[in-house]
């Protein structure tokens, strides 16, 4: 079988299945299945795909997906996060868009305290919206932020897709972390600075509001008491990898336990709620680890149809320069972003991608920040974007898709604008993964 | 409510519902196991004592035994991520023929998980494989979970097409639970 034969059957035929409903898991081992059996020797085929898919997920490195989203769990459901937030409320005064401004500040917080896009989503939309909706902000400036800080909880570090990424196209764990941070607070600059600017040349989006009058002690305390502490647990997670103290793994359990002695600090943790994280992090850990089940398999199956090679001699033989190949990559991931969940996406195209941006020289690093960005752009991009459906569920109930989508779309560009600007410069990722390695 | 939160009427739906209730606290006490374990073993070592020799591979194990334990019970509750927006902006009767199609090739799919990772449990025990590493035992206790977790996948699909051909078509997609 030609090889572009065999990508289009086993990409074609996964598409298929993924639209027509079946989950994303037992889609891709329906085309493990029979590939399997067609490209790696019928019934042996079959068994090493069994093996495979029990060494996928048996990796000590895979370990701090359930960890850093029982963090995030944590902080949600003891509501720790909702204290974070009402204190970094208090601490922003009457400025154009206060309200979008705690969003941002609030949500680039909780990603030092979060692996979990969803989470981050969920608490900002359901804590900061009711609010917005009340003082008459518009829904562009109202529900924009909230959409967009998701994408800076998937770079500051706990991030769970980051570990998730680094495994699957085997890049360091800790340096991919590490490389998130700038990156991420320069997406918050940018839209703080955004938001500012919007909301003084057209007031009328955030209507000013009298905030209650609060002395400096008023206004500081809840921060230092509600979030100087939490701090605390970034330190463990960061700084544990920074010391050599810990491995990511290991710094994602001690985080983990970080954030359950917080909770417990700060007399907030029940039975009820820690079981309520607890199932939560057990359903969304499941649905992850299932689906990279599939992934050695996938990937072997692409390799031995002869795929995976026609494509990059195919590639290749137009001699991009490294610059074209990265933004081929991006624009497929943005395109793909448009109707496929993000470990679909890796699945799809990291057994591509590392081979090129191996074989280019380009630094796995920085593409890996490059791509955890565009895995965030796909989350906010209709039809399918989660982040636009969990925002729909908090937001109030005659919002309609299109101004959701409408909301995000200056937040979309403005994460394209950071890709940019780390394209440019490069060593916004990675300059401090490479100073703390020296 | 879907159908996994309602009160099951028979005991075997009953017990069907504990099963995957078990199985979901298992999944819970392997990640406060990888979280209690690691930490008392960094801290530990943090302060000189040596490192708990099988924790990195206890931590491997639970990982693998929460996703083929949990995989089931993630399936009962109907929260695999799919992509359904295609499927929801069908005729109810459309809708619900994909529906029990995707069942269908997701029981047919188990069931092929389920011979061949007998096959291998099989061969495994045969050969008298041993995993040999910290902790030692015999390799086809690995993919005697394998088979189980198949078993249960192949079940809930089953179950989940039975409640499909039952429900009116008006009545949306069905979940899992007798």
């Amino acid at each position: 079988m030609e090889w572009y034969v065999a990508l289009t059957l086993l990409l074609g035929s996964l598409v298929a299945l993924l639209l027509l409903g079946l989950p994303v898991v037992f889609s891709f081992f329906v085309v493990n299945v029979i590939g399997a059996f067609y490209f790696l020797g019928g019934e042996a085929g079959l068994g090493q795909a069994i093996r495979n898919a029990v060494e996928s997920v048996t990796k000590f490195s895979l370990a701090p997906i359930p960890l850093f989203l029982l963090m995030g769990e944590v902080m949600f459901r003891t509501g720790i996060a909702q204290n974070a937030i009402d204190a970094v409320d208090r601490l922003i005064s009457r400025v154009p868009g206060r309200l979008s401004l705690v969003a941002i500040v609030g949500g680039t917080v909780f990603s030092t305290l979060s692996g979990s896009t969803l989470a981050n989503t969920a608490i900002l939309g359901s804590t900061l919206m009711p609010e917005m909706r009340a003082r008459g902000y518009h829904p562009s400036i109202a529900m924009g932020p909230i959409l967009g800080t998701g994408g800076i909880a998937m770079l500051i570090p706990p991030s769970a897709l980051a570990v998730i990424l680094a495994s699957l196209g085997q890049i360091s764990v800790a340096d991919l972390l590490i490389a998130g941070i700038v990156p991420g607070l320069t997406m918050a600059a940018l839209f703080f600075g955004y938001v500012v600017v919007r909301c003084r040349l057209n007031p009328a989006l955030a209507p000013s509001y009298n905030v209650a009058e609060m002395s400096l002690r008023e206004r500081l305390m809840p921060f230092v008491v509600y979030v100087v502490p939490l701090f605390g647990i970034f330190v463990v997670v960061v700084g544990s990898i920074l010391a050599g103290i810990a491995s990511p793994t290991e710094s994602a359990a001690l985080g983990s336990l970080a954030s359950l002695v917080a909770a417990a600090a700060y007399r907030s943790l029940t039975w009820a709620n820690f079981r309520h994280a607890l199932v939560e992090t057990a359903k969304i850990s499941v649905m992850i680890l299932f689906i990279i089940c599939a992934s050695i398999t996938f990937s072997q199956i692409l390799a031995f149809s002869g795929a995976t090679d026609g494509l990059l001699k195919l590639i290749t033989a137009f001699e991009p320069t490294p610059l074209a190949l990265v933004l081929i990559m991006l624009g497929i991931l943005l395109f793909l972003g448009a109707f496929m969940d993000q470990l679909s996406m890796m699945m799809i195209t990291l057994p591509f991608f590392m081979p090129l941006i191996n074989a280019a020289g380009i630094d796995t690093i920085w593409f890996g920040v490059l791509m955890l960005i565009m895995l965030e752009i796909g989350f906010t991009t209709p039809p399918f974007g989660l982040l636009l459906f969990v925002m729909k569920g908090v937001a109030p109930p005659e919002t309609t898709m299109t101004q959701i989508f409408a909301a995000a779309f200056p937040f979309i560009l403005l994460m394209l604008g950071t890709v940019a600007l780390i394209i440019v410069f490069p060593g916004i990722a990675t300059w401090l993964p490479a100073l703390l390695r020296v | 409510m879907n159908a996994a939160e309602q009160r099951p009427r028979s005991s075997v739906g009953r017990a069907y519902e504990c099963l995957h209730r078990l199985l979901g606290a298992l999944v819970a006490v392997a990640i406060v196991f990888v979280t209690a374990g690691i930490s008392l073993d960094v801290i530990a070592r943090s302060f000189g004592s040596s490192p708990v020799p099988w924790m990195l591979e206890a931590t491997e194990y639970c990982l693998f035994l929460a996703t083929f334990l949990g995989a089931p019970w993630v399936l009962h509750l109907g929260e695999h991520v799919r992509i359904d927006m295609l499927v929801d902006k069908l005729p109810p009767a459309a809708a619900r023929g994909v529906e029990i199609a995707m069942n269908v090739l997701g029981l047919a799919v188990s069931a092929v998980l389920l011979r061949y990772s007998a096959a291998v449990a099989l061969n495994a025990r045969a050969d008298g494989a041993q995993v040999i590493k910290e902790l030692i035992f015999p390799e086809w206790w690995i993919f005697a979970v394998v088979v189980f977790s198949s078993l249960l996948l192949c079940i809930e699909f089953a179950v989940r097409i039975l409640n499909a051909t039952r429900v009116p078509a008006h009545a949306g997609p069905a979940a899992g639970g007798f």
